[in-house]
């Protein structure tokens, strides 16, 4: 029988969003970690270029520099949304779904002209994001 | 038949049905349709059979405006024209390059891209080019190899390059040219001066000088200036004793519309794997076609953008690459050939082990069309050259607009590139900051000197009329990209045998010649 892990992300508010990114809880940190790996530019560029497209990104968009932010917009943009906003906030997924559902939506991204450009990067609104949120851990 | 001018006695009167003044592409291929004809052609070439340092400093001239080649080194002047160094890059352009876009102004040609369609074909053969097959599909039919990065989309398609050996036109048909009983080449015979009758409605005469000191005299019943852009606009410019602004000038446009591509590097692109893109690269003299990735018109019309290409370089060429406009700096156009030459050796060995391995990141080079600019044009200087004649000033002027287009080019193979899964691209440091107009010291143009004689059915936007007659003179008519309204992303030269060898049959239609 197929192992499911269902992770179960439980935070208050913004206050448990903003722990240290290694400091999370087991599910917590393994979803951020999921989450803040743009796979396709982890394959071609190096984790400090990945950084600087991250940090570039939340520069040029104040409005999603933010660790809690940037999960919230992920998530909901995989069909993913918290549930309880401003309470105990959950999210149920397969963690082993999760890759998938970034590659179609990073496809989607693309296919919808849903791009932005970092760094010169022609890049997947979602991976932008997802690099955003890497380079918040770097910090 | 051959006549060296130098040799003539002074003041010889040349006479002939048809008088062309340039053996380049155009002047060549109107000639040698006229071959075994009744009719007697005046072939005027400026210089000999071979380069000559002096001849060639009669196009030396000034520039100004966006930094550009010296312009003695970017035409030859003697029998085959600039066809003596070209690289053999030929493509026709695409049917909305001759189309009015409102986006693009100054745009729209008097013909269409199907009424020039034969004579590509026909141009095919004279540049010594494969089938007139542009769909990459017929290619990849032959060679399963030829894999396309990009599959044709909405947004981007693989447009389709054949490779000229490169042909010189005048090894080509030189043999043909001194045997002809009607052809007529007249070495050293630079044109200094058009003289009109006195309603300046029709050309009587022109008058041809050399080095030597002779001079002499030509009259036709028809004239066909096919020199190239910037030298059919200077004589017609200096042609001002009759008509103060020059010939076919009335309306301020002969010289205006000078039109370059912008040849950059552009962006990088990284493939997730190895891939030898053998659809893309080109090993010279041995590659016989291969694709560009094309803006489409769909986006070309949704962006309001012009039209480009992008080509591709394995990592290991990318490194050695410099930009034309940093190599190609001598007045002498050998010196700079020789320096392109050892380059090209120097990056080939890379070029041909990636070709098998194949790489995964490769630098993506533009060549864009640039907008019909007014302001983008030839001028007289006030300096003469060894025959009297006023030098040239070139003002290249580039926009905004080629800018914005080339950053959006890039943004749509980024978007293809990424929704097909096989990797990203990234564009270079100067196109990133969308609100820089500014361009990076090495933006390079392509050697393509086009516009300054434009194509028009009404005079008061054109100098010549579709079928390349200038407006208001009978008898005077311009061969050549000269003529061209819009530039298109393809280097130049197979278009302008297309419209040359559409001159050619208008004029034998007017001879009362069956085609």
């Amino acid at each position: 029988m197929k192992r499911r892990t269902f992770v179960l992300l439980t935070v208050t508010g913004a206050v448990s969003m903003t722990v240290p990114f290694t400091g999370c809880g087991r599910g917590n940190a393994a979803l951020i970690a999921a989450l803040a790996r743009p796979d396709v530019l982890s394959r071609i560029c190096d984790v400090a270029a990945i950084g600087q497209i991250g940090a570039a990104y939340r520069a040029q968009t104040p409005s999603e520099a933010r660790r809690d932010q940037l999960t919230e917009l992920l998530l909901a943009n995989l069909g993913l949304p918290m549930a309880d906003k401003g309470k105990k906030q959950t999210v149920g997924i397969d963690e082993t779904r999760l890759p998938k559902l970034l590659e179609e939506k990073i496809r989607d991204d693309y296919a919808g002209g849903r791009i932005v450009i970092i760094k010169g990067w022609v890049l997947s609104i979602t991976e932008a994001r997802q690099s955003a949120l890497y380079s918040l851990g770097l910090q | 038949m051959h006549i060296d001018a130098r040799l003539l006695p002074g003041d010889t009167l040349i006479e002939g049905d048809i008088c062309i003044v340039g053996t380049g592409p155009a002047g060549l291929s109107i000639a040698m349709e006229w071959n075994h004809t009744p009719y007697k052609v005046i072939l005027l070439e400026g210089g000999g059979f071979d380069y000559d340092d002096q001849v060639h400093d009669l196009y030396a001239g000034k520039t100004t405006g966006q930094r550009y080649f010296p312009l003695k080194s970017t035409r030859l002047q003697y029998f085959g024209g600039t066809s003596n160094h070209w690289a053999g890059f030929c493509s026709p352009f695409d049917p909305l390059d001759f189309e009015k876009r409102d986006w693009v102004p100054h745009s729209g040609w008097p013909i269409r891209k199907a009424d020039l369609d034969p004579f590509y074909a026909r141009a095919q053969k004279i540049l010594d080019l494969g089938p007139y097959e542009y769909d990459v599909a017929y290619w990849q039919k032959k060679d399963p190899a030829l894999r396309s990065l990009l599959p044709d989309n909405p947004a981007i398609w693989n447009k389709v390059w054949q490779f000229s050996p490169p042909t010189r036109l005048g090894q080509k048909y030189g043999a043909d040219v001194r045997q002809s009983k009607n052809i007529h080449l007249y070495t050293y015979s630079h044109l200094v001066d058009i003289t009109a009758n006195e309603q300046v409605t029709e050309i009587e005469r022109i008058t041809v000088r050399n080095l030597a000191g002779g001079q002499h005299t030509v009259k036709a019943k028809r004239f066909i200036l096919a020199c190239n852009s910037i030298q059919n606009a200077r004589v017609m410019l200096a042609a001002n004793k009759q008509a103060p602004r020059g010939l076919g000038n009335d309306n301020d446009l002969v010289g205006r519309y000078f039109m370059e591509h912008v040849e950059i590097k552009s962006a990088w692109l990284h493939l997730l794997t190895p891939d030898p893109l053998k659809l893309y690269l080109l090993d010279f003299g041995i590659t016989k076609m291969r694709c560009e990735l094309a803006i489409s018109r769909e986006m070309q019309e949704k962006y309001l953008t012009l039209s480009g290409t992008a080509s591709f370089f394995p990592s290991a060429q990318a490194r050695n690459f410099k930009p034309s406009i940093d190599t190609w700096t001598d007045a002498d156009p050998r010196k700079n050939e020789d320096y392109m030459k050892r380059n090209m050796a120097a990056t080939h060995q890379g070029n041909v082990r990636h070709m098998g391995a194949g790489d995964t990141i490769f630098m993506l080079k533009t060549r864009i069309e640039q907008a019909p600019n007014p302001e983008s044009r030839v001028t007289l200087d006030t300096e003469k050259d060894a025959l009297g004649m006023p030098r040239a000033i070139l003002r290249w002027a580039l926009t905004p607009f080629e800018k914005r287009s080339i950053r959006k080019l890039y943004e749509l193979i980024g978007q293809q590139t990424g929704l097909a899964g096989v990797g990203r691209v990234q564009l270079m440091e100067y196109l990133q900051d969308p609100s820089d107009d500014s361009w990076p010291e090495f933006t390079s143009g392509g050697w393509h000197h086009m516009g300054t004689t434009r194509m028009s059915d009404d005079p008061r936007t054109g100098v010549v009329d579709g079928n390349g007659k200038v407006h208001g003179i009978a008898n005077l008519f311009v061969a050549g990209a000269s003529c061209f309204v819009t530039a298109a992303a393809p280097n130049p030269t197979l278009t302008i045998v297309a419209l040359s060898l559409r001159l050619s049959d208008h004029l034998k239609r007017l001879a009362g010649i069956k085609g």
